[in-house]
């Protein structure tokens, strides 16, 4: 019988062969032992019949490999509690909360059932190569000593059993400090969480003390990422160029250590002897020939991540208890790194939805709040928001004799930035567009102006701008990467006019050129972006240009307004999309000749 | 571990303890001198300390065999403790119990 230290009033230890002839034996001897310690009969008959069972266990579950091991009962005993330790060498199990008896005819499966019965409290670590099945049993309350004067020998009892009770609770608040310094780590930790910008700094300091307490010598912490892989959050070695474990890779699959305690949802060991993977792990090719284990952390049934420790030596494997603190530990943490990034992510969608919101005022401020009043001729524009604001707009202003300028450009992008440089390439324009100038020299002008500042964030507007000239009816257009412009005359006849360039933002010393067409009698002349011809229907079919081309045609043979026309436009794209939000901002310009050729009959309106 | 035949019963007696170590024993060497005529097998139990799971299971085991003849097990004289076991385990329903005079 060993003698070992611990905090109680009375503890021992007791190694026994692994055999089942060896048990009932080693019951004996430990229940001589706990009479020693002043436990009654009662209390050791209980007890016998539990180390039996589960010394029975002990031995009937080791495995083949471990048999050569001693099976050892550890006993730690004070006034209230008895405690014993029995530790096994086989696969190990998860203790269940409820033991149900077997059938009553059954011949097996009452083991567990009586040890949980006859004991006040049962838990079971699990560790590498043993495992510690841990029974508490609270003892019954002792009769109080008769009063009256002490006799010398009762005297000196007492005093002997004082002694002991002031050294057992001197160890008992050592042991409490020590926990609690554990606790007030977390506690410390968790609050600095709070505080700390990057939860992956939070994670650091707390598995330096996490390893401190759990005697580890490194640690790598993956968290599923949005595409469901594996990623590095914080490690103590370097897995540069592993960074990311796919966990849909079989290949993979069968050879991370990380992936398999991910798949199998359980805790995955490695040491010295795992040759195959020791290569291409990217675990056990940087750390070495070392021991340790992977341990996935499922909080409600849904993997978080995985956390693995490690030594770099193969022969100081991990104890039971020190397993069972890093798995608490590091499931502690990831839940609070689940949930720093929720926050983060609440945060993030706050700062979108605060980014959109001022991208659409700028969005709207850019609009014309009135266009242009041409005698004989109807302008209309159309601007319809996608969820995520972009960057269409549209101008229309009057130059310098008598000409009216057309403008609708797309910034790639989306939110406060393109926004930004929408509104910047409209005040260029209308500030260039004093002077006369051609659309091609503005825009060649436009795009040395916006080249530097669109190249730096790899961002570039399609714009076309469309000088009408009422008088004669001529149309000037330049385009930069921009679709069509589409004509329509009363004929009934349409063409699309197009005129090459590259977007504004791709080639500092870009030269725009351009060409003139005439306006066709009653004709209608539609400016727009590709949110309207790549509108898509619920299979996800593309609008296209044909039926936006009919609209426009039918609507100059019939000499519908440029407000008829617009609204039948609309009609055309709404019905396509069956009620599908929007992918894209859709923008037009649209002028229509009116048939009765009657002068300023359209007042100034709201575009 | 011996038994006396007397009729119908057969009984087992000197039984120092019914565990892992020795219910396969027990159960094999009660097997074995069953004859066709016994419909009751009595384990005394007034001298036997100590009984676990294993020696419940194989209590059970002679259990089904006598059942299936419609005899019965009987035990007679446990301890405090192996009744008690027996109470918690629920086989007092299934084994006829003759307690220790008091």
């Amino acid at each position: 019988m060993n003698e070992v230290t611990k905090h109680w009033v009375r503890k021992f230890a007791l190694d026994f062969p692994c055999e089942l002839t060896s048990v009932r034996e080693a019951g004996r001897q430990s229940r001589e032992e706990l009479r020693a310690a002043g436990l009654a009969e009662p209390e050791l008959d209980h007890w016998e019949l539990v180390l039996a069972e589960a010394g029975n266990n002990a031995v009937y579950y080791a495995l083949e490999g471990q048999k050569h091991k001693p099976v050892r009962f550890e006993f730690y005993v004070d006034d209230q509690w008895v405690e014993a330790r029995i530790r096994d060498q086989g696969p190990g199990f998860e203790m269940p909360e409820e033991v149900a008896l077997p059938e009553p005819d059954s011949e097996n499966g009452r083991g567990l059932f009586l040890i949980k019965t006859l004991t006040d409290e049962a838990a079971y670590w699990r560790g590498k190569g043993e495992n510690w099945l841990v029974l508490r049993k609270r003892r019954p309350a002792r009769e109080m000593p008769p009063s009256g004067p002490p006799a010398t020998v009762a005297d000196e009892a007492l005093t002997e059993q004082l002694a002991a009770s002031e050294s057992t609770l001197e160890l008992m608040t050592e042991e409490l400090a020590s926990a609690y310094e554990s606790l007030s780590t977390i506690f410390r930790y968790s609050a600095e969480l709070a505080d700390q910008p990057q939860p992956e700094e939070f994670a650091r300091k707390w598995l330096v003390e996490v390893c401190k307490i759990g005697a580890a010598d490194w640690f790598v912490l993956r968290l599923v990422d949005e595409n469901e892989a594996l990623k590095l959050v914080v490690s103590s070695v370097d897995l540069t160029g592993r960074e990311v474990l796919d966990m849909e890779n079989a290949g993979e699959a069968d050879v991370s250590l990380e992936i398999r305690a991910a798949s199998l949802r359980m805790d995955v060991w490695f040491d010295g002897t795992l040759q195959r993977v020791a290569a291409v792990d990217p675990l056990v090719s940087v750390t070495g020939q070392g021991t340790g284990f992977a341990h996935p952390i499922v909080i409600n049934d849904r993997l978080v991540g995985v956390l693995s420790v490690g030594r770099y030596l193969a022969d100081k494997p991990f104890q039971a208890g020190q397993v069972s603190i890093i798995q608490t530990f590091g499931d502690f943490l990831g839940i609070q790194i689940r949930n720093a990034h929720f926050q983060k992510q609440q945060v993030q969608t706050q700062l979108t939805a605060r980014d959109l919101k001022i991208a659409a005022d700028i969005q709207r401020s850019l609009l014309p709040k009135t266009l242009p009043v041409l005698p004989g001729y109807q302008l209309v524009g159309h601007y319809q928001s996608a969820r995520q604001v972009g960057g269409d707009f549209y101008d229309a202003f009057e130059t310098p004799g008598g000409k009216v300028l057309m403008a609708i450009a797309d910034v790639m992008g989306k939110g406060v930035s393109a926004a930004m440089f929408a509104a910047i390439f409209r005040s260029q324009l209308r500030a260039e567009a004093e002077r006369e100038r051609s659309p091609a020299a503005l825009l060649t002008m436009l795009n040395r102006a916006l080249f530097a500042d669109l190249d730096q964030v790899e961002m570039f507007i399609t714009a076309q701008l469309v000088l009408f000239n009422p008088q004669e009816r001529s149309i000037v257009i330049s385009a930069a990467g921009h679709p069509p412009m589409l004509l329509a005359g009363n004929d009934g006849r349409s063409q699309e006019v197009e005129q090459s360039g590259l977007p504004l933002g791709v080639l500092g010393d870009s030269v725009y050129t351009e060409r003139t067409v005439l306006l066709p009698a009653g004709g209608n002349l539609l400016l727009f972006t590709d949110g309207l011809t790549e509108a898509r229907d619920p299979e996800g079919q593309l609008l296209w240009l044909s039926p936006l081309e009919k609209c426009l045609s039918q609507g100059a043979k019939a000499g519908r307004g440029a407000e008829e026309t617009k609204a039948a436009l609309i009609a055309i794209v709404e019905a396509h999309e069956q009620g599908i939000p929007a992918g894209d901002d859709q923008t037009f310009l649209l002028l229509a000749e009116r048939r009765t050729g009657a002068k300023n009959l359209n007042p100034p309106k709201q575009a | 571990m011996r038994t006396e035949k007397n009729g119908a019963t057969l009984l087992v007696t000197d039984l120092p303890t019914l565990t892992s170590d020795n219910s396969r024993a027990f159960k094999d060497f009660v097997r074995g001198a069953l004859a066709p005529e016994h419909l009751t097998v009595e384990v005394d139990l007034r001298n036997t300390r100590s009984v676990d799971s294993n020696g419940l299971g194989a209590l059970i085991s002679i259990h089904k065999t006598i059942c299936v003849r419609g005899g019965r097990v009987r035990l007679l004289h446990p301890s405090p403790l192996i009744e008690e076991m027996f109470h918690i385990l629920q086989l007092d329903q299934i084994f006829e119990i003759i307690p220790r005079p008091l």
